[in-house]
């Protein structure tokens, strides 16, 4: 399922709002199944008033792919390109702050708008922020090459969070997010085997259950250590009504050095395949799913990244650079397309302030 | 941890997940004797779903067959054949939404409302059905609209 359709945008706290800035972000993922993505970024954020800022941003995703998802006789390599803009305004008064957004994605098979508020508070002298953000989405769902093809999701969320100012050292925030799908949740793409009465193999189109309630609890913790290093942790738990249960844990160490921030970064994930996953059916099922992220599987990332900043450097007030770079796992147990696959992600950066 | 993602499952998890598939009542007989001889004819050559690999496949005499060899692969079809074509047939069929299914529409030209099928592509020879009212997209048509045969006719080219 597509990230974007529960990710929530909630206000920030309050902080000094540079005038303006633009910033460029690039990376290319590559893995051991034959999938290919670059994706790039472009933001920019102005200060249109006191408390008032604007911010638009536009991205791009260049995918290739072989994978065993797309694969059949019929098909073999696919190559396709999505596009995202969005456009937010931000208030923040230094107590109180709050956001509003918009996203419009589309790609040859997929079309999306999504709709995103979300509002904060600072209380006990700003050491305890309360917040809540809500979004709706609408998805229209095709099928390459075929404008005969129509289908739509729905998808609205919301979201509550506390953020505690626990020591001088310590931060902690706990979040709930709940996300409600309605609609084509398949893929129209995939078939699934199963075993027919007559000892043949037959397969069907893949059918997912049409409504979706997703539930996930997070915590996270930054405790700053040393002279100027902090350690960023967190953990959360999902579960949903299809039966799909994980965890995930992560943890990222950062140390500045002057003008530069360097981190290492881990993190795990493991989840129970969804009730209605099998990964072979021996008969046929109400709801049939070949998706690998509906089965049971875990995996890990491990990276590094350097961060550079540099205030005041001629007209501007903030010069800034990233690299990041990530290795990843992930090992199915009941996926019997695909057993594991791994790979690599870089990510460039850069940005500038006025 | 674990208890609170435990008492969220159990809260939430949606009922039938794990039922059957409720299957279309499709006549047997009408698809052995008027649908068989069509999809024999327009879609089970080699390159296409006379092809084991293929997700929905279709026997036929000459051409893909449930074991045998070379000697046996003109035979009419066995009654597992038959059995197998009917049922990858009828599993492609949307339950909910019958005249929308893959299997219907994705033969039929888009200009006339089917779905895109790469078949029409690579061999750039328009797709099977070229509108609605050809007879033999009729015929399948008719089949998913709940068309019956007497049950005791007899299938062209069979043995029966």
């Amino acid at each position: 399922m597509r990230l974007q359709l529960i990710a929530l945008v909630i206000a920030a706290s309050a902080s000094a709002e540079p005038l303006a800035s633009l910033d460029l972000r690039s990376g290319v993922y590559q893995d051991s199944d034959r999938t290919f993505i670059s994706t790039t970024t472009v933001a920019a954020r102005g200060t249109i008033k006191q408390r008032l800022t604007l911010e638009a941003r536009y991205l791009v995703d260049v995918i290739s792919s072989a994978s065993v998802d797309v694969i059949t006789a019929a098909t073999g390599t696919f190559r396709e390109t999505r596009h995202e803009v969005e456009g937010a305004l931000a208030f923040h008064d230094g107590t109180r702050a709050a956001n509003a957004s918009y996203v419009y994605s589309i790609e040859n098979d997929w079309q999306s708008h999504t709709a995103n508020l979300g509002f904060s508070h600072d209380l006990a002298q700003h050491d305890v922020t309360v917040g809540a953000g809500g979004t709706f989405g609408y998805n229209r769902v095709g099928r390459a090459g075929d404008p005969n093809f129509h289908r739509t999701l729905y998808a609205a969320g919301g979201m509550v969070f506390a953020t505690f100012v626990l020591t001088r050292r310590d931060l902690l925030n706990v979040s709930y997010t709940l996300a409600y799908l309605s609609g084509y949740q398949a893929s129209p793409y995939r078939y699934v085997y199963f075993n027919e009465a007559s000892g043949s193999r037959g397969s069907v189109p893949e059918t997912d259950p049409e409504l979706r309630g997703r539930h996930a609890l997070t915590a996270r913790w930054n405790h700053h250590l040393f002279k100027d290093s902090a350690l960023q942790s967190h953990l959360r738990g999902y579960a949903d009504d299809w039966g799909v249960l994980s965890l995930t844990a992560g943890a990222e160490y950062l140390v500045g050095f002057g003008q530069f921030t360097v981190g290492a970064h881990l993190r795990g994930y493991v989840q129970q395949h969804a009730g209605f996953y099998r990964p072979v059916y021996q008969t046929a099922m109400r709801y049939m799913t070949a998706d690998r992220e509906l089965s049971s599987f875990i995996d890990g990332f491990g990276g590094v990244r350097a961060e550079w900043r540099r205030a005041h450097l001629g007209p501007l007030a903030e010069l800034r650079a990233e690299a990041k770079l990530d290795g990843f796992g992930f090992w199915f147990f009941d996926f019997p397309r695909l057993q594991s696959r791994n790979g690599l992600i870089v990510e460039l950066a850069i940005g500038a302030s006025l | 941890m674990k208890w609170l993602l435990m008492a969220l499952y159990f809260a939430g998890c949606q009922p039938g997940l794990n039922d059957p598939r409720d299957l279309p009542a499709l006549d047997e007989p009408f698809f052995r004797c008027r649908v068989q001889p069509v999809i024999a004819k327009s879609c089970a050559t080699f390159t296409c779903h006379g092809d084991g690999r293929r997700f929905y496949r279709v026997y036929a005499r000459n051409r893909l067959r449930l074991g045998g060899d070379e000697t046996t692969r003109n035979a009419p079809l066995s009654a597992q054949e038959r059995a197998a074509n009917f049922e990858s047939a009828i599993a492609m069929i949307d339950p909910q939404n019958p005249l929308q299914s893959f299997w219907l529409l994705k033969p039929l030209e888009l200009a006339a409302g089917g779905y895109y099928h790469r078949g029409a592509v690579i061999f750039n020879a328009g797709n099977v059905f070229h509108d609605r009212g050809d007879p033999d997209f009729q015929t399948l048509n008719d089949w998913v609209n709940g068309a019956r045969e007497d049950p005791a006719c007899v299938e062209p080219g069979s043995n029966q």
